[in-house]
């Protein structure tokens, strides 16, 4: 098996730990080292560059993006660069013919992301993107229990991401603050991770929202190379919101300032007026909690058998592709 | 960064690398970042207008 040669734009945080990842795809997946191949990195200075492409033991690096979409042995490339860059990268990319692999949220908004989805459309090209939360074990098992028709219609859920990476008020200011370059602040960085796994593993589409915003932390320390006392930014938001479709309403929740929280997740469906959960499904600790709570379901990792299922049909969703 | 984190990277572009080497379904596609994206600007909507509002009427 031959996998397609990947291009790394950009190599910040996010970068290096999508690097990491490649670089353990062999390992867990018992393939040749060969087999994952990075052939170029492109940041927006040379000195990041080279470090990056020695870093990964590749061979090519380049202060503009387009120098690496212009080489032929290029067959995929994966976008970790701040948000405000998604859209104009992935358009480029398309148009070379390029398959695309990109960081969340997709882009600032809503006619950003349309044009990528557009772009690689005409391109014909695969696309994907990390909301790698899906793949946690208990969360695609809630999906397959969910596809099997476990918990028959789904009346309510909630979803929450707690996160503590943002509650010290004298952490300095990062992109991920900033409106222009975030396009958001919490809602953006990890709401979109929960609204993913409620997409996914349980309700499909939301058709409407109500939500309260806030900054809670509304100025910061500016980082030593802006050279300024304080910025500020857009801050951190504490959404809170609901979505509803089809009689099934629920709430997701993120925030960044979840004392003591470092990756915390949990999604449940409610059945009754909020009370007996089905389906609980949590990412801490390690990745394998998922729970079927009520006494006529089957024990997690069983599978659901014909007689267990409710015979009341999920009112029909688009829901996400996948496994 | 755990290594949960880092395996959960791990195995998304996994699926992304296996899907386009066999020709098949990637998931997610950026179209369902879209449907996220339009979720989190009507999330924002509301949060200003105080009121519901519709994922399609961000979509229009």
């Amino acid at each position: 098996m031959t996998f397609p040669t990947i291009g790394m734009i950009g190599y910040g945080g996010i970068g290096r730990v999508h690097g990491m990842a490649y670089r353990s795809l062999p390992f867990h997946y018992g393939l040749p080292a060969d087999t994952v191949r990075i052939g170029g990195v492109a940041t927006t200075r040379a000195e990041t560059a080279q470090a990056a492409a020695a870093e990964l033991g590749c061979g090519f690096w380049t202060a503009d993006y387009r120098e690496l979409l212009a080489r032929p042995e290029i067959d995929a490339v994966d976008i970790c660069v701040p948000n405000h860059m998604h859209a104009e990268i992935a358009e480029a990319a398309a148009a070379a013919g390029k398959h695309i692999y990109c960081e969340k949220p997709l882009a600032m908004n809503v006619a950003e992301a349309r044009r990528m989805v557009d772009a690689a459309a005409r391109a014909g090209v695969k696309t994907q993107m990390t909301f790698n939360f899906r793949y946690y074990p208990a969360v695609l098992r809630a999906r397959q229990l969910v596809d099997e028709g476990l918990l028959g219609r789904i009346f309510s859920f909630r979803g929450r991401y707690y996160r503590s990476s943002y509650i010290d008020p004298n952490k300095p200011i990062s992109w991920r603050q900033q409106r222009p370059i975030a396009g958001g602040g919490a809602l953006f960085d990890i709401g979109s991770h929960i609204l993913d796994m409620l997409y996914y593993a349980c309700v499909g589409e939301f058709s409407a929202v109500q939500a309260t915003l806030d900054t809670l932390i509304k100025e910061r320390p500016a980082a030593h190379w802006h050279g300024r006392t304080c910025h500020r930014g857009c801050g951190r938001h504490r959404p809170a919101h609901a979505a509803h479709e089809g009689g099934r309403a629920g709430r997701g929740r993120c925030l960044a300032h979840g004392h003591g929280a470092d990756q915390r997740h949990r999604l449940r469906d409610f059945r009754r007026e909020g009370r007996d959960p089905r389906l609980a499904v949590s990412t801490r600790p390690g990745w394998r909690s998922t729970t079927c709570a009520t006494p006529t379901s089957p024990p997690a990792g069983c599978a659901a058998s014909a007689s267990s299922r409710p015979s009341t049909a999920t009112p029909a969703r688009r829901r996400p592709t996948g496994r | 960064m755990t290594p949960d984190f880092v395996r959960t990277h791990a195995e998304c572009q996994y699926q992304f690398l296996k899907a386009v080497t066999e020709d098949k379904p990637t998931h997610p596609t950026l179209a369902d970042g879209l449907h996220i994206q339009a979720v989190m600007a009507a999330a924002e909507k509301s949060s200003t207008e105080g009121r519901w509002v519709e994922v399609t009427e961000m979509l229009a």
